[in-house]
């Protein structure tokens, strides 16, 4: 490959942290890289794994999944509940070899602008390592 | 726990009898259990409620056509019309208050005299949860008392049952009406394979009889599903009654035990004799699961590319799966019917894409849905037209989701489903 691989990102963020986080890293011209696509959910509780499964079928590399720190949920405990969510969804991916080191699960307040480019700065680099995710690659699968 | 005394070297036969008597002494009103059909070619599950239409229950064939606890919650749905728990309970009158709140209450509290009648057998749906408890706690007496109608008798295998404990707490059956009497199991056989033994063994041989001479003799015949070869709940733990056979000498005698308030009552009314459990039980119990660790098949194989090169997406699987709990599947829904254009766009960027699409995804969400609860009964896999080995993929992919959050299938009803729970601290290696 004589381009460098750029790795496309889907984050899921809850509304009311990780999203204004990610706002606040924009509107605070914070510079990370322009790999990431984000889908705002009001919760990181109503991420159904189906769409990360999609997501991951669909030839994307990686996946984030943000909510507020744990106790701060808008919803009280959507995030607890996310997270149980989350460990199924990887063990499945793990059990079948689906790249279940290509999930990431980060709690980002609204007030947390920086660790949000700096989250995607990390998974960016991490995934330019792994390379692209071949399982979007084979037309059998 | 008493002993069961074996006549003619027939174990079915002595359950069979007890079951027999239970109709006879109206201690159940019917008994959920396998009959062989007159070839013998399988049983089926049938719902006896004549003492002497029993002549042909074998609940010990080791066949395992469907997973019968889609059965028992097919028999209560109209008892899960009404809110089921004593949250659901609660919330629905706040409900309709908040919708209509001039005649909310009206419509409530004629609702509650509507239903009074029911609140006898502890059904009511509308009642205030105080009142819901009172009546609970009434209810043995009102047992004892009056004659409550009998409980109707479901003879289940251990994954029955852990699969029914699983829709219980899914909130998709319910255990009020049933008697749950549970049998031990050394596995079973597909119902291709048990018609062809059935066919092809000599005349007046019984596969039954054969099997259970191999088992107990610690042979496990080559043919055993592969759900049973890696099972490791051979044991009833959480039924009314659970009929023993692993332990004692299935020629001679078997036990039957009481585990629930209410297989009490049924144990003491059949008037038996009280002994003590088989000394021999515990370990014998431990050898079989032992022997079921080296069956089990351990390769490998290339599951994804089984999954989607092999699946014709028939949804068999999800159709026999006792726990695949919604009412209408999102897989059958206009979210995955796709326009046209949808379908060359796709193909169009990766220049080939194998159709009907999303059968990969269909088995991983339905992997997501059903992880934490699935018994590895293994009833996907005997349905599947194209061989795909699902209960294996199943089994291994949910005993590492109820591993991840410290959960077993079908282990009790006071456990909370593990999507709906959460600890504070735990989970820390998922964030990262
Ligand atoms: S999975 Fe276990 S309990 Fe179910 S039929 Fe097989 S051996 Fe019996
Ligand atoms: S039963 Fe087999 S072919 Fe049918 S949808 Fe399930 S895996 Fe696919
Ligand atoms: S609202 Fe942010 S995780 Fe629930």
């Amino acid at each position: 490959m004589s381009e460098e691989f750029e790795p496309k990102i889907i984050a899921f963020l809850c509304n009311w942290c990780s999203y204004a986080g990610a706002d606040l890293a924009g509107t605070s011209r914070m510079q990370y890289p322009p790999n990431v696509r984000i889908i705002r959910l009001m919760c990181s509780g109503g991420l159904d794994p189906l769409y990360v499964f999609r997501a991951l079928l669909a030839g994307c590399d990686g996946v984030l999944i943000g909510g507020c720190h744990p106790g701060d949920c808008h919803y009280t405990n959507g995030n607890y509940k996310a997270r149980r969510r989350v460990a199924v969804l990887k063990s499945i991916l793990k059990e079948l070899g689906m790249g279940h080191d290509r999930v990431w699960l980060r709690w980002i307040s609204a007030s947390e602008g920086s660790r949000f480019a700096e989250t995607i700065r990390e998974i960016v680099t991490d995934l330019k390592e792994k390379g692209p995710n071949t399982l979007a690659q084979s037309w059998a699968i | 726990m008493a002993i069961i005394k074996v006549k003619d070297n027939n174990p079915a036969a002595a359950i069979r009898e007890l079951l027999r008597t239970m109709l006879e002494k109206q201690l159940v009103s019917a008994i959920l259990v396998p009959q062989e059909i007159p070839s013998k070619k399988t049983v089926v599950q049938t719902l006896v409620s004549d003492p002497d239409k029993l002549d042909a229950v074998n609940p010990l064939a080791p066949i395992f056509s469907i997973n019968s606890a889609r059965i028992v919650v097919k028999m209560c749905i109209d008892q899960m019309t009404g809110p089921v728990s004593g949250q659901a309970v609660s919330e629905q009158p706040a409900e309709e208050k908040e919708a209509e709140p001039p005649e909310a209450e009206d419509s409530a509290s004629e609702q509650k005299q509507e239903q009074a009648p029911e609140q006898e057998q502890g059904k009511s749906g509308e009642q205030a949860p105080a009142e819901a408890q009172s009546a609970a706690e009434d209810e043995p007496a009102a047992a004892e008392g009056q004659s409550a109608p009998a409980p109707i008798a479901v003879v289940l295998r251990p994954c029955e049952i852990r699969a029914l404990i699983e829709l219980v707490k899914l909130q998709q059956a319910s255990l009020d009406p049933f008697l749950v009497i549970g049998v031990d199991c050394w596995g079973t056989y597909s119902v291709q394979d048990y018609a062809a033994m059935v066919t092809q063994g000599p005349q007046d041989s019984s596969v039954t009889a054969d099997f259970l001479k191999q088992v107990t003799a610690g042979n496990f015949p080559e043919e055993l599903r592969g759900a049973c070869r890696a099972c490791q709940y051979p044991v009833p733990t959480y039924a009314d009654l659970a009929i023993q056979l692993i332990g004692d000498d299935i020629s001679q005698q078997i036990r039957i035990e009481a585990q629930s308030e209410k297989g009490k009552e049924i144990f003491n009314a059949l008037g038996f004799e009280v002994t003590a459990e088989s000394k021999e039980r515990k370990s014998a119990v431990e050898k079989l699961k032992e022997a079921k660790k080296q069956l089990a098949e351990q390769d490998k194989a290339d599951f994804l590319e089984m999954i989607s090169s092999l699946c014709i997406n028939c949804h068999n699987c999800r159709a026999v799966c006792p726990i695949c709990y919604c009412k209408q599947c999102v897989f059958d829904g206009k979210v995955f019917e796709y326009p046209l254009e949808k379908y060359l766009n796709w193909s169009g960027k990766k220049g080939v894409l194998p159709v009907p699409p999303d059968k990969l995804l269909f088995h991983l969400t339905r992997m997501s849905h059903v992880a934490t609860s699935c018994v590895a009964c293994g009833q996907c896999e005997a349905a599947c037209p194209s061989g795909i080995p699902l209960g294996r993929i199943f089994q291994r992919i949910s005993t590492a989701a109820q591993e991840a959050l410290g959960y077993e299938a079908g282990r009790s009803l006071d456990d909370d489903l593990p999507l709906t729970t959460f600890r504070e601290n735990e989970l820390s290696a998922v964030e990262d």
